[in-house]
């Protein structure tokens, strides 16, 4: 299933594309990505062509490319750079280097260099916030980057040799009987052969003789899988939302992973991609699927390669297509690229990008689990989630539960990013604490500096401060302290980060991404960025903290998705905890 | 029929209504820029939020989006919902230029009208607003103001769901965000003039009407549109105070030209009817009303004298046409032609029959004036016949009786000398008659309200007829509905509704009607056609009646 072939006209590449979907509409972005790379950018007349090919209209065309960054109207460089400028990758520094990376180029971001050579973006979080900071040159990332580095690679590119790339492996902890991290740091298991001799489809070989779909799901129910992709809602009670019956059923893979310092399911996709395959080959027959649509984003190049080659093998090897391992399930996987937009992680604007829309969320009801995408029942799950599915028919219920709490059973992967000695990605059991996780597993902040604040479940999640670390990592527990554990990624910040610096940073991520369709968050969040932009220059008034506190109380929960109420919380929990320097900035 | 309490009382209300309409049913208007209900609901604006109250348990949602069941709890005025709304006005005015005093819509806008009901807080935007495309030429009707807009998307669901033509969307994402057409497109489909109607703020304007008139100056009447034989319902707006003109001499409507001295219908909006044209009307009726105020009225009876058309009195006009009539009729023999338009309403048809078929018993009467090949059908309101009351013509038997001619015979039997005379009523005799057929006619009379000046070349005797907003009547619709037509404003110069003119003329034909109204006229009508029994102009109403399921022929 090769993206990219230059040379096939798109007709030829729409036909196939469209067999992938309910609807042919669907096909919009691959094929989109298809022209892109055909003509460097979109043009207006290959609107015109695409909207034929796929009977849809040339303005349905337009708003998708005006509303994907990743989709460009205008021609970019021949290698086209984006930036990180995110909070995990601002912590290390990328502000100084997009500065040095301007220079070096000679161009402002969206600019192309004369010669044609280079055009550069700054981009929202890559998803590779332990690497910070981070840059994909077209789809190459480098991480850990420093002044030198990027000095390099720019004059290799020059130069036209292949820039050296020493991005190093995330770090990632043993952990004990892991349940989705045991492959992690075996030496290709992401190929079939190598990922079958450490365990992988013996999952899935059991389910397809012994288990009936019910009593998968009474499994997942028992081991109480929590949702890992930041709302924690149980797995097994989500597919049994789904009505029984012979209708067309999918399963949506939520790998759009872009809550700014997470950085986990990135690991699993290039790490140990069957895993996933196997977690959710399982889940279809739990709930009646039939087809997977595996929705990746676009800045994930690499990921999605390993991945779409997983995909391959899995099939050559009967562990998906027509009559799994000789039974009578039968489990299609499309994988499906995103292009650039965070609001295509929430699970009905992913739907709609699939199906060739802008990534608006939908109103509810109704509900993705009764009318999903193309119209029928769907379930979306997160990467990790369904990945956690295979050790629980392996090793049982009781085993799962032995780690964990009661109501968070488990262990679940945390993204650890910022002022840590070691950052990383690490699997450890529900109810962590806290604390061992930046003193013990990280090493601690780094040298000369003390703790100021920790995010602890991505950037939406509320602020905590050095003084109330002494909490366990569970739903539970993080929720008893007024923050939640989301996503697990966990962002430290040192004595050195001023908070409405850092504030301004995440609101301007959440006023960047706000899809635009609801009145409080397209004009209420990009208000408050503006506000804290003009505070952190100098201009600030005393009386702008309280109202940043009322438009996020007011956008909080008024909004069609919950991108308003991620945008709200941190102005909240950093005014609240840290209102001096606020005040401080406005004097 | 579910049972729920709003605002502490019961109510029952039928199934399938969200909670938006029905707060509208029992009287309380819920504020809302995104839902129409014609449209798809999208739940993006925010504004309608009521607290619901299921199950024991309170949740602030949409109404548009909750629909009505048994059992259900809404609390339309809490603090919650108060705050709420006044907030969500806040961050929809936060970019929003508020430049009213030059917007068209100012007025009639429901974000002004919203702020003045639920917000008037003190603005707390120190930030530069956004800048966008301000006043874009968009489509032969339209123009877009982006700052204005709320990004409602009625206008592009519009484009999407109802004419299907997709012009219209949102594009960019986030702040950003601006509705616009697709670069390479215009809005320019036959309905496009509907998203003015639909924008629920002044970010879409009408050409035709922008700075004519403050909305506040505008009276209104209830019409039917006289276009096509759907008889779509419209609201005529007018204005005949020439005070209130725009005086800066910014003003483009440069149809405003002698004799009449200023225009009085300002615009033409659709009435809400759902058996007739949902919401909408077509740009051919909404813009269709210039005949009524244009330069070329007929306002004088005038008659030929020394090789020209010369103004006269009714008396001597009425005269000469009535002798015309009494010479080519009697004692067996009938030359005259009478051809009446099914623009007329069923008041005037009537008219026409009683003296014409009834007192006079004329035979060559028709109305089945060829069809023009610019107007067409199509399959969302316009019917594929340009008259709006064919129906009435076939109640009323404008067809030849006897050996009769019809209009397709008529050039040949003027050519054979069987027909000398021509009465035209609202039809310009060269729609339908061959040059050598006009010339060869021994007298050409003409009821008309426009008068070219190359139709006075042909004709005798032209008698002014009052124009659509000037006159009352009914219109039968191709369905059979009967619908009114109400007076906006008196009639031009001389000018008099067709039965009034029968009238006057039956008099000088010595068999007078004897009506002195047109209650008199009405009521003989319903007299006589079985379809009007027991049919009363109050009971018409606004929206019409439907007396018989009219079988839909398909005219070509």
């Amino acid at each position: 299933m090769s993206e990219t072939n230059t040379k096939s006209s798109l007709v030829e590449t729409a036909e196939k594309l469209k067999s992938r979907y309910a609807e042919p509409k669907a096909a919009l972005m691959p094929l989109l990505y298809e022209a892109q790379a055909r003509d460097g950018y979109l043009k207006l007349e290959t609107e015109a062509e695409i909207a034929e090919l796929l009977n849809i209209s040339e303005t349905e065309v337009h708003e998708s490319i005006s509303f994907y960054p990743l989709l460009f109207q205008k021609p970019v460089g021949k290698y086209h750079i984006q930036f990180c400028h995110n909070i995990s990758c601002s912590l290390v520094g990328a502000e100084p280097l997009i500065e040095l990376l301007e220079q070096e180029l000679g161009v402002k971001a969206g600019e192309v260099t004369e010669d044609g050579l280079f055009s550069y973006q700054r981009a929202e979080c890559l998803g590779c916030c332990a690497d910070a900071p981070v840059m994909l040159v077209n789809e190459e990332l480098f991480g850990n980057l420093t002044a030198e580095k990027v000095h390099d690679i720019i004059e290799q590119l020059r130069a036209g040799k292949k820039p050296v790339n020493d991005t190093e492996l995330t770090q990632t902890a043993e952990c004990n009987d892991p349940v989705v991290s045991g492959n992690f740091l075996v030496t290709n298991a992401s190929t079939i052969k190598v990922a079958e001799s450490h365990g992988a489809y013996e999952a899935l070989k059991k389910v397809v003789k012994e288990l009936e779909p019910a009593q998968i799901i009474d499994t997942v129910k028992s081991a109480g899988v929590r949702g890992m992709g930041g709302a924690g809602f149980p797995a097994g009670m989500k597919w049994s939302f789904v009505p029984k019956g012979d209708d067309q059923k999918y399963l949506c893979v939520n790998c759009d992973e872009s809550e700014p310092g997470t950085c986990k399911d990135r690991e699993i996709m290039r790490r140990d991609p069957h895993r996933l395959i196997e977690g959710l080959t399982i889940a279809c027959k739990a709930f009646g699927a039939t087809r997977a649509y595996v929705y990746i984003r676009r800045e994930f190049y690499h990921e999605k390669k390993v991945f779409d080659k997983a995909v391959e093998e899995a099939y050559e090897a009967g562990y998906l297509g027509k009559n799994i391992l000789g039974s009578d399930l039968c489990v299609d996987v499309v994988t499906h690229p995103g292009a650039g937009a965070y609001i295509c992680g929430e699970e009905t604007g992913l739907i709609n990008s699939i199906e060739g829309k802008k990534g608006w969320p939908r109103i509810k009801p109704p509900f993705p689990a009764v009318v999903g995408l193309f119209q029928k029942p769907t379930v979306v799950n997160n990467v990790e989630t369904l990945s956690n599915i295979p050790y629980i028919i392996n090793k049982g219920v009781e085993a799962y539960r032995s780690r964990g709490t009661e109501k968070s059973p488990g262990t679940k992967l945390f993204g650890v990013s910022g002022h840590v000695v070691r950052p990383g990605v690490f699997e450890l059991p529900m109810g962590f604490p806290l604390r061992e996780l930046i003193y013990g597993v990280c090493g601690g902040i780094r040298d000369g500096h003390a703790l100021k604040a920790v995010i602890p479940g991505g950037s939406s999640v509320p602020v905590l401060k050095a003084e109330e670390i002494d909490i366990n990592l569970d739903f539970e527990s993080i929720q008893a302290a007024g923050t939640y554990l989301g996503s697990g990624a966990v962002i430290v910040m040192d004595n050195t980060v001023s908070m409405p610096w850092a504030l301004e940073i995440l609101e301007r991520f959440y006023a960047h991404e706000s899809c635009g369709q609801c009145t409080p968050c397209r004009e209420g969040v990009i208000w408050m960025y503006r506000i804290l932009k003009r505070m952190n220059a100098g201009r600030g008034k005393m009386e702008d903290i309280d109202l940043l506190v009322d438009l996020a109380n007011n956008i909080e929960g008024q909004t069609v998705c919950p991108l308003g109420a991620a945008a709200a919380w941190p102005v909240q929990a950093m005014i609240k905890k840290f209102r001096h320097e606020f005040e401080e900035l406005c004097k | 029929m579910p049972k729920m309490k709003i605002d502490g009382v019961e109510y029952e209300f039928p199934d399938g209504i969200n909670v938006l309409q029905a707060c509208e049913q029992v009287g309380i208007h819920i504020p809302h820029f995104c839902y129409h209900p014609a449209l798809k609901v999208a739940g993006s604006c925010r504004m309608c939020k009521v607290e619901v109250v299921q199950g024991g348990r309170k949740r602030i949602d949409i109404s548009c989006n909750v629909a009505v069941q048994d059992g259900l709890e809404i609390i339309t005025d809490s603090p919650a919902i108060l705050t709420a709304r006044q907030m969500t006005l806040e961050f929809t005015l936060s970019n929003h230029p508020v430049d009213c005093p030059i917007c068209d819509k100012a007025g009639e806008c429901d974000l002004q009208d919203y702020y003045f009901e639920h917000a008037l807080h003190e603005s707390r935007i120190s930030e530069p607003k956004r800048h966008q495309h301000k006043a874009t030429d968009i489509g032969k009707y339209i123009v877009h103001d982006a700052e204005r807009c709320v990004l409602c998307s009625r206008c592009s669901r519009f484009t999407e769901e109802v004419t299907k033509t997709n012009e219209l969307g949102i594009f960019g994402m986030g702040a950003n965000e601006e509705l616009n057409v697709h670069p390479g497109m215009r809005l320019d489909n036959d309905y496009a003039g509907n998203v003015v109607d639909l924008c629920p703020v002044g970010a879409l304007t009408d050409k035709d009407f922008r700075f004519k008139r403050r909305v506040w100056y505008l009276k209104s009447q209830n019409s039917i549109c006289q276009l096509c034989s759907r008889g779509c319902n419209v609201r005529i707006d007018y204005d005949d105070n020439p005070f209130h003109e725009q005086k800066s001499g910014f003003n483009l409507n440069t149809h405003r030209t002698k004799p009449t001295e200023h225009a009085r219908i300002q615009r033409i909006k659709p009435r809400h009817n759902d058996s007739v044209n949902g919401y909408w009307i077509c740009d051919a009726g909404r813009y269709g009303y210039r005949p009524t105020d244009s330069a070329d009225r007929l306002l004088t009876p005038m008659y030929r004298k020394n090789n020209g058309l010369e103004a006269t009195d009714w008396n001597t006009a009425l005269g000469i046409t009535a002798k015309g009539i009494l010479n080519a009729t009697g004692k067996g023999v009938d030359k005259v032609a009478v051809v009446v338009s099914p623009k007329l309403t069923n008041e005037e048809l009537f008219s026409i029959h009683r003296l014409f078929r009834e007192k006079l018993e004329l035979i060559n009467i028709d109305h089945r004036l060829p069809i023009g090949e610019e107007w067409y059908g199509d399959d969302i309101l316009r019917t594929p016949d340009p008259f709006p009351n064919r129906t009435g013509c076939e109640w009323f038997e404008m067809t030849p009786s006897g050996k009769g001619f019809g209009i397709d015979k008529l050039s040949q039997a003027i050519k054979d000398g069987r027909i000398n005379t021509l009465l035209s009523i609202l039809a310009d005799p060269r729609d339908y008659l061959e040059d050598t057929a006009i010339n060869k006619l021994k007298a050409k009379y003409l009821i008309a309200r426009n008068l070219p000046d190359d139709l006075k070349e042909i004709v005798d005797v032209a008698l002014p007829t009052a124009a659509w907003g000037e006159y009352r009547g009914t219109f039968t619709n191709f369905r059979g509905r009967i619908q009114r037509l109400r007076k906006a404003f008196d009639p031009l110069g001389d000018a008099k509704p067709v039965w009034q003119l029968m009238v006057d003329l039956s008099s000088h034909l010595k068999k007078p009607l004897g009506w002195k109204d047109f209650n008199d006229v009405f009521n003989a009508m319903t007299k006589k056609i079985q379809f009007f029994e027991d049919l009363t102009w109050n009971g018409i109403g606004d929206l019409g009646v439907m007396t018989v399921e009219k079988s839909v022929e398909t005219v070509k």
